[in-house]
């Protein structure tokens, strides 16, 4: 690879992060092939030394409630005055989905905003409509997930109520990285659980 | 006023009101960042869970009212911290890993990966004395004196790019050092 490639793809990522984007450092540095080592080391450096630009009031909303414990797509979703009936219609108008399939669609978003379901399994096209009915940023939609698993959690850090009692064992299998979709799969689900792509 | 002033008088600002989640929201994008280029994309999860550990656990201390300060109680950058902790978790998982022993999560209890005790005897100038010559001078410059890193290149007469690999490789460096020092 040449020296420009590795300056482009630092000068790209770059300016991604300045705006406030979120690139994914690691992508970059596959794109960079055998010169890795060099972009990590200049993206590493970078972040090390940049001022860091300022949060959207959305993501220090999530951000906030999350570190309470509780759901931060709810309390997104609260800040902004949307019930979740809206989001969910939100959805099956903006997506082209079927009215009859309104109350599978209202329980992936329920697994959603709980933690249960990983929100990288979703589709973009989810997540631009959820960012605009929401008035967020795709990004700020994709920056938490439920917590890794492990003991139980100190009593003053305990989330909702409502994931308190989720089993650890069924959390972890639900926000598994997609598999390939099977077949029975119909277009609702791919669209929450076959990655961004579908 | 540069922005990296504006940025550091942002952060005292948020520090003194207690605007804990504003603070830690505004370091996400660098802690992530840093955790996933030093796991790489075989490890992205873990990247993110690192990630999300710095945060918990720098809340939980702001939140108990810590104030991050050397040896001789000299305000350390609340960006430098940030960003040595993040350094230190990333070891300490991958040394775990190496040695196949479970790592910490997110509701363990502080203090069980030790980091708590590096922090409280965090001495960066001491620190980064021990770094060799550019590198010393860079991170000097960069974490303690907050430089920008153009600003750098031109007092060193280096590019620019060469300050941020200096960086890199010297806070690499300076993780190593803090952990042997007493």
């Amino acid at each position: 690879m040449r020296e420009v490639t590795v300056s482009t793809l630092f000068d790209q990522f770059r300016r991604a992060f300045e705006h406030g984007e979120q690139p994914d450092a690691a992508a970059f540095v596959e794109r960079a092939g055998d010169r890795g080592e060099e972009l990590a080391e200049l993206i590493g450096g970078y972040l090390l030394d940049t001022a860091p630009p300022e949060p959207s009031e959305a993501a220090v909303a999530q951000l906030a409630a999350w570190l309470q414990g509780e759901a931060p797509l709810v309390a997104l979703r609260r800040s902004r005055g949307v019930e979740r009936d809206a989001v969910v219609d939100a959805l099956v108008v903006g997506l082209g989905i079927d009215r009859g399939e309104r109350g599978r669609v209202a329980d992936y978003v329920h697994e959603l905003e709980a933690g249960l379901l990983d929100p990288r399994r979703v589709s973009r096209r989810v997540l631009a409509v959820l960012a605009e009915t929401l008035a967020a940023r795709p990004q700020d939609l994709l920056a938490w997930r439920a917590r890794p698993t492990g003991p139980a959690p100190a009593a003053a850090f305990t989330r909702a109520p409502e994931l308190a009692d989720v089993d650890r064992a069924q959390l972890a299998e639900l926000a598994a990285p997609p598999a390939a979709a099977p077949p029975e799969w119909d277009e609702v689900d791919r669209l929450f659980l076959a990655g961004p792509d579908a | 006023v540069s922005d990296r002033e504006r940025s550091q008088a942002e952060d005292v600002r948020l520090l003194a009101n207690r605007d804990h989640a504003r603070l830690l929201e505004k370091y996400r994008p660098v802690v992530h960042g840093l955790a996933t280029i030093q796991l790489r994309a075989d490890l992205r999860h873990q990247a993110d869970d690192i990630a999300q550990n710095v945060l918990l656990r720098l809340w939980r201390e702001l939140e108990a009212g810590k104030r991050y300060c050397d040896r001789d109680g000299r305000v350390v950058p609340f960006g430098a911290v940030v960003r040595l902790v993040t350094s230190w978790l990333v070891k300490d998982f991958l040394q775990k890993r190496d040695r196949a022993e479970p790592v910490p999560g997110l509701d363990d209890e502080p203090g069980a990966d030790g980091i708590d005790e590096l922090v409280a005897r965090l001495d960066l100038a001491a620190a980064i004395d021990q770094l060799p010559g550019r590198a010393a001078a860079v991170c000097r410059l960069a974490l303690l004196e907050d430089v920008p890193a153009p600003e750098i290149a031109r007092r060193l007469g280096i590019t620019v790019n060469n300050v941020y690999q200096r960086l890199h490789q010297g806070t690499k460096a300076l993780v190593e050092i803090l952990e042997a020092y007493a």
